[in-house]
Parts: C-alpha cells; sequence; structure tokens
C-alpha cells in the first residue's frame, strides 16, 4: 500500500493512543503550570454559573469567623464588671442583652447565608451534572463506550459536593476564614504578651521573661503541629481507600440501578427467584467495600483520640499560664476568658488552614480529571465537508477494504470489507449471528470509525464530510432501538416540538394507526410508567412500529434497517413489507434480518460470514450458487413448503 | 448451556463460565451479541428444570441456521414437560402438538396445524401470508398475492 494510505491509518492510531495516554494520567504527575490554569478556569467556570457565589462564601466566612469572639470579648466584658466593686448593674444587663441578642441575630444571619450559598452550590452542581451528562452523549460513540472513560464519568457523577470544581468553593472559604481567624488572634495575642504581671516577686519577674512566653508559644506550635500531622495521615489513609473502593461502589451502583430502577427486570427477577442472588452479590460487594473503607475509619478513630488527648493537656497549660499571669495582676479576670479563647481561635485557625491547603492541593487531581473530561476531543469534529443537495439527489457509497476491530477484541469483526450502493439500490444483509453485518452498519453510519481501509461517499471519505451533515443522512431502525419515557409524539419526532400531522402520517404508515385511535390522549400520551402513573405500556410489536415511526418521521435519504420486524406478527410483518417498499422507492436502503423473506425486496443480497463478504448477488443468483445463502434460505424455507 | 447451543462460545471465554458481564464496571467484561443472549437465556430456563417451560420469541435473533437448530433440539429439551411456545414465526408451529391462536384477549382457534390448515381460518390465512415470500415466484403468481417490484 502506498505511503498516503498509512497516512490516516497512523494518525488514527496516534490520536487514540493519545487519548488513551490522557485518561491514564490523570493521576499521574500535574505540573504546577497546568494547576494554576486549572484553578484559574475552575473559579471562573462556577462564578459564570453563579455569579454570587464567591462574594457570599467570603461574607459567610468572615461572620464565622468573627462569631465566636462575640462570645469572647462580652463575656469578658461582663466578668470584668462583676469583678469589678464599683459595678454598674445597668450596664451589665446592657451587656448581657447585647451577648445574647448578637448571638441569636449573629446565628440567624449566618443561617440564611448558609442555607443561600447551599442554594447556589446546588445550581452549579447541577450545571455539572448537566456538563457531563452533556459530553457523554456528545462525543464519539466509539468513545462512549470504552470502559475507562465510562468510569471516569462514574466517578465524576459521584463527587457531588465533595470533590472537583464545586468543592473549590468550599475550600477558598476555608482558607480566607481561616485567615480572617488567624488574622484576630494574633491581634490578641500580641496583647496577652504585652501585659506584664505586676509585682518585683520571682513569679512576676519569671512570668514576665521572655523565655517563659517563647516556651508557650513553642509549646502552642508543637501542638498545631501534631494536630496537622494527625489529620494529613488520616487523609492519606482516606485517599488510599477511596481509590480501592472504586470498584466495589461502582459495580454496586450499576447492580442497584439494573435491578431495582428497571422495573421490567421484575419479570425475570421473580421467575427465578433471582433475589436471593442479588441480595447475595450486593452483600458481597458491600463487604469488599466495608474491607476497604473500615481500616480507614479505625486508623482515624485511633488518631483523634491521641490528638484530643493532647490538644486538652494542652489547653490545661493554657489555662495556667494565663490564670497566674492574672493572679500577678497582669490584666482584669475577665480578660482570663478573652485570652483562653484567643489561643484556642489561634490553633483553631491555624489547623484548619493547614487542612484546607492539604484538601485544597489534593483536589486539584480531581478538578484535573474533571477538565480533561470535558476536553477530551472528538475525531468526528474534524470533518467539515457539507452533506449538499446534490449529494442528497445522486449519491455512491463505496467500501474500500475495511477492516474494524472493537477496542479490547482479539479478532477485528470485519476484514477487508469491499462493495459499494448507490441511491435506489435496496440491499439485504444476511449472515450469521457475529458475522459483523450490525458492525457493517455502525461503520456506515459513521458511529465507529474503521482501523484500516476507507468508507467514500461519493467518492470522499465520510471522515471529512460535516458530522451532524453526515448523520442526518440516515433513517434507522436498529436492533436495539430505545423507545423513552416520554410522550408518543416526542419519541417519534425525537424532539419536544414538533409538526403533528406529520408524526401522525408516520404513525399510521409504520401501522400504528388503529392503535393511535385507542390512545386518550393521542401523541401526548406518556409512555412506560416510570414517569407517570397513567403511563402506557407499550408491546413489543408496538415499541417496534413506533421505532419504524421514527424512522419514517426522519425521512433522510438513506434508510437502514437491523430486524425491523423481528417483533411483529405476520400480518403486520407483511403490511410493513408493503408499507417500507412504497417508503424506500426513491431512495437507498439497506436492511438486515434473519427473516430472509425480506430479501425479496431487495436488489442486492451481501452474504456476510466471519467479518468477510462471502457471496454476493440476487436470491435467484445465491440460490443457484448454492452456498451459504443456500444453507440460510433453506433451513428456514422447509418449514413453509 | 450446551443444550441451548452455547457450548462453543463458552470454551472461547477468557474467564469460561466465570466471564462476567456488564462492561461498565468491568474491564473484563464481555458482550455478548443479541443471538447469544437469546441463547444465554434459553439456557437459564432450562437449568431451572422446571415443569413447565415457558418461551416467548426465543428465536427472533437467531440467525436461520440457529433456528432451524433449535427446533430441531426442541424436542429433546421440551421432553417431559409441559412447554408454551410463543412466536410470531409459525415455522415453530411444525413442532407444537397443539396450536393456540390467541386474538382480542381469545382463544379464537385451536388445534394441530394440519386440522388448522384445513379450517382455512384466520391461522391459516396467516401461515399462507408468511410463506408466501418463501415459495417459488411461479407459486406466488398462482396463488394471486402480489408479487413485489424488484
Amino acid at each position: 500500500m502506498s505511503n498516503k494510505r498509512k497516512g490516516p491509518k497512523e494518525a488514527e492510531k496516534n490520536q487514540v493512543q493519545k487519548q488513551s495516554v490522557k485518561t491514564e494520567n490523570t493521576f499521574g504527575t500535574i505540573d504546577k503550570k497546568s494547576n494554576r490554569n486549572n484553578i484559574k478556569r475552575a473559579v471562573i467556570y462556577v462564578a459564570k454559573e453563579s455569579p454570587g457565589i464567591f462574594p457570599l462564601a467570603f461574607l459567610q466566612a468572615a461572620m464565622e469567623a468573627a462569631y465566636p469572639y462575640i462570645g469572647i470579648l462580652l463575656s469578658a466584658g461582663i466578668l470584668t464588671e462583676l469583678a469589678d466593686p464599683g459595678r454598674s448593674m445597668e450596664h451589665l444587663f446592657r451587656m448581657a442583652l447585647l451577648l445574647v441578642s448578637l448571638n441569636f441575630f449573629g446565628r440567624r444571619l449566618m443561617d440564611f447565608g448558609g442555607q443561600l450559598l447551599d442554594v447556589l452550590q446546588y445550581a452549579v452542581l447541577k450545571h455539572i451534572e448537566r456538563a457531563v451528562a452533556e459530553k457523554a452523549w456528545k462525543m464519539d460513540y466509539a468513545m462512549s463506550a470504552e470502559p475507562k472513560i465510562n468510569e471516569t464519568k462514574q466517578r465524576i457523577t459521584r463527587w457531588h459536593y465533595g470533590r472537583g470544581v464545586l468543592a473549590l468553593v468550599g475550600q477558598l472559604r476555608g482558607l480566607f476564614q481561616a485567615f480572617v481567624t488567624i488574622g484576630i488572634s494574633i491581634a490578641l495575642v500580641v496583647e496577652f504578651f504585652r501585659a506584664k504581671a505586676v509585682g518585683a516577686g520571682g513569679m512576676a519577674v519569671l512570668l514576665n521573661h521572655w523565655g517563659v512566653s517563647a516556651l508557650f508559644l513553642g509549646l502552642l506550635a508543637f501542638s498545631i503541629a501534631f494536630n496537622i500531622y494527625t489529620s494529613f495521615r488520616i487523609q492519606k489513609c482516606y485517599f488510599q481507600a477511596n481509590e480501592a473502593v472504586h470498584k466495589p461502589m461502582n459495580q454496586m451502583m450499576f447492580l442497584m440501578d439494573s435491578c431495582f430502577s428497571e422495573y421490567q427486570n421484575g419479570k425475570d427477577i421473580r421467575m427465578f427467584r433471582a433475589q436471593e442472588q442479588i441480595f447475595g452479590k450486593l452483600q458481597k460487594l458491600s463487604g469488599e467495600y466495608l474491607g476497604k473503607a473500615e481500616p480507614a475509619y479505625q486508623y482515624e478513630r485511633r488518631k483523634t483520640c491521641s490528638s484530643v488527648l493532647l490538644s486538652r493537656c494542652f489547653d490545661l497549660l493554657v489555662y495556667l499560664f494565663v490564670g497566674t499571669k492574672a493572679i500577678f495582676g497582669a490584666f482584669g479576670v475577665g480578660s482570663i476568658l478573652k485570652y483562653t479563647g484567643m489561643v484556642t481561635q489561634l490553633g483553631d485557625g491555624i489547623t484548619r488552614l493547614c487542612d484546607t491547603i492539604r484538601d485544597f492541593l489534593q483536589n486539584l487531581e480531581y478538578v484535573d480529571v474533571y477538565f480533561n473530561y470535558l476536553d477530551m476531543p472528538n475525531a468526528t469534529a474534524e470533518g467539515t465537508l457539507p452533506v449538499t443537495d446534490e449529494i442528497r439527489e445522486n449519491y455512491e457509497f463505496e467500501f474500500r477494504n475495511v477492516t474494524f476491530t472493537y477496542p479490547g477484541a482479539a479478532a477485528p469483526s470485519l476484514s477487508g470489507i469491499s462493495c459499494s450502493f448507490r441511491k435506489g439500490e435496496k440491499i439485504a444483509i444476511v449472515g450469521r449471528n457475529g458475522s459483523g453485518k450490525t458492525t457493517f452498519i455502525k461503520l456506515l453510519c459513521r458511529l465507529c470509525d474503521p482501523q484500516e481501509g476507507e468508507i467514500l461517499l461519493n467518492g470522499v471519505d465520510i471522515r471529512k464530510y460535516q458530522y451532524q451533515e453526515y448523520l442526518s443522512f440516515f433513517s434507522t431502525v436498529f436492533q436495539d432501538y430505545q423507545i423513552f419515557a416520554f410522550r408518543l409524539g416526542e419519541n417519534v419526532a425525537v424532539e419536544s416540538e414538533y409538526d403533528k400531522d406529520k408524526v401522525t402520517l408516520a404513525l399510521e404508515n409504520a401501522g400504528f394507526g388503529e392503535r393511535l385511535k385507542t390512545l386518550a390522549e393521542g401523541l401526548d400520551t406518556q409512555l412506560f410508567k416510570r414517569f407517570s402513573e397513567d403511563g402506557v405500556e407499550l408491546s413489543g410489536g408496538e415499541s417496534q412500529k413506533v421505532a419504524i415511526a421514527r424512522c419514517l418521521y426522519k425521512d433522510a435519504p438513506y434508510v437502514v434497517l437491523d430486524e425491523p420486524t423481528a417483533a411483529l406478527d405476520p400480518v403486520a410483518e407483511a403490511d410493513i413489507y408493503q408499507r417500507m417498499n412504497r417508503f424506500t422507492k426513491d431512495k437507498g436502503a439497506i436492511y438486515i434480518s434473519h427473516r430472509l423473506s425480506s430479501c425479496h425486496f431487495c436488489h442486492r443480497i451481501l452474504v456476510f460470514e466471519e467479518g468477510k463478504i462471502a457471496e454476493q448477488g440476487s436470491h435467484e443468483e445465491l440460490l443457484a450458487a448454492g452456498g451459504l445463502y443456500r444453507r440460510l434460505w433453506d433451513a428456514q424455507a422447509q418449514y413453509y413448503a | 448451556m450446551k443444550k441451548a447451543g452455547l457450548e462453543d462460545k463458552v470454551k472461547k471465554l477468557p474467564h469460561g463460565m466465570e466471564t462476567m458481564f456488564g462492561k461498565e464496571s468491568n474491564e473484563d467484561a464481555v458482550d455478548f451479541s443479541g443471538g447469544e443472549l437469546q441463547k444465554l437465556m434459553l439456557a437459564r430456563a432450562l437449568y431451572k428444570q422446571a415443569p413447565l417451560l415457558v418461551l416467548d420469541e426465543p428465536t427472533a435473533a437467531l440467525d436461520p441456521l440457529m433456528e432451524s437448530e433449535l427446533y430441531q433440539q426442541y424436542r429433546r429439551f421440551s421432553e417431559h414437560k409441559t412447554t408454551i411456545f410463543i412466536s410470531h414465526r409459525l415455522a415453530s408451529t411444525r413442532f407444537c402438538d397443539r396450536i393456540l391462536l390467541m386474538e382480542d384477549g381469545v382463544v379464537a382457534e385451536s388445534g394441530s396445524h394440519e386440522e388448522l390448515l384445513v379450517q382455512e381460518g384466520k391461522y391459516a390465512w396467516m401461515f399462507r401470508l408468511q410463506s408466501k415470500y418463501y415459495q417459488k415466484k411461479e407459486a406466488q403468481k398462482e396463488a394471486g398475492l402480489e408479487g413485489e417490484e424488484v
């Protein structure tokens, strides 16, 4: 093959490799520059969706930081006044009132702010969920089926408020709050150390000595450092546990979804008494999950014990130091509350600062995963040629030596397929299960790209055409069509706004006309009971007619039908053959069917065998040839003799 | 699985019978084609070994050769059982002792294939309709049925 042929194949391979490398690197090392970009991007992303969220978060943070001091400072004031021999009841009363009301209103204000913040965060969460869903259905079909990408998607949807872009809001807020807390406490700490004990006695001198203050600060630093270290170890333990817990978590979610949400599965579950089996599996997965998570919980419990013990010992020290200084006249008794409070606040503030920084840094990895997911390029986006009306008027498709292997499959599903067909030709594709028929039409519709060979429309590689326009060229009924739990009309038109007459006509042409008359709400009938108690359950045959109506409604130049009558009774089947024949008069069509009787309607039959085209020709030619087609035909026709 | 015709497929799987389904949550998992799934469902029904076997369109996704195989095996795996076989493919009726034709919620006709053909009722009409496409062209024209433009 010439170098030109190699070109697209190499580029395709490289692209696939690049993409898979990117997803593998999601938890590898991320450089600093990309981190900074991610932070900027995340902040803009959230702020765009909810402009008020950051100002509100910071305001809330400032309030939360300042709130404890209401109690600290006012209690100190009250105590001072009480200790004063010349106390004024009125003054005391006023301060008490101020304390209570500030506490009350402050709390209410913060609660309100908190709820408002929750609402804003919820809005951002929904936006993220939507972005992830949109990405999932806009990405290339071939990629959406890849397990790794699916796994990433599942993980992102489980992050909620705790990780990723949204968690950034809480973290930035936490940082700000920590700074404010620390700022206020430092001011008080300085004041505390400035206060000198009164008197010339040994104790007073000792208290005033800078060494004592230094020792005190040293112990404070040690206590804080120990807490931070403990917190860090616990975090790491949880992080590791989280990684291990993904797989059972995913499987559990999947099992629960398919067994409990899909109520149609209830028939089989009851018939085969699968309840025990399912519960057994859930228990096993749950056990696996706990087995990996429990050690982390235990570790946290142990470490927290020692950490709390240390903190309380240090508290004791603080009370001693502050109290002694007060006894020796450095400040009034009221200030005891003030200074003991401030030390606690300082400790909390620094610990919170370090915890938040650590969360923040770790979270950056999740933010990176999220943006990588959103940024995944579509191979199909590269096509730019329009599918013009001329093409729609006169077209010919050609497969040139096409080979395709599903990702992770051992052998190709199609090898060296070469054939062509044009407008007006009706092609039947027959073959045994697994011979590559469905893969063939997937490639034709460009849901997947072949690894070797080309597919041409009017001589041009279909990858060069603008993707959406190319897709609009086909009207399809796939073997695994989906009827959604929407209204009937919406299911046919695949839109919320549609031409009612056109939809009704499509349904009638699909043989659904009689059934439509029995539906009280007509096109507005809600299908299935998922979202509506009055939903209508369609039978297999009825669903298939709706799928056919959908194909008719789209009215595209080329029709692709994969087992379109599998669920229909003989009368409806014969009816559809007639209708389809009329409908595809000026179009091109491909029928895949195991019911070889449909081959009579086709000009040409392609017989697939193990990924290759074994035979090609008209019905009579193939019967005469006595090959695979003949065998298939005889196997079926013998019962109708 | 042997009775359902899955023996070869299972032999080719990496973990044999322990192979997992569900590519969404498992990298090792496999995907079965429509026909293979149908065979698996049949295997499940046979495994239960209940006296009454209910099959609802068990050949809808099978190719002609597999379908024929199933009909041939049908006698064997429905031995000593009562079987109810629902199908739109009237070829299956050849292997049944009695046919019940349902219409609008009632049993409209009942009898063996030959008896119902003689009756010239709805069953006979449906059977002829489905067979017409398998007959030779001449026979088609003879029966006065519409020939299709090809």
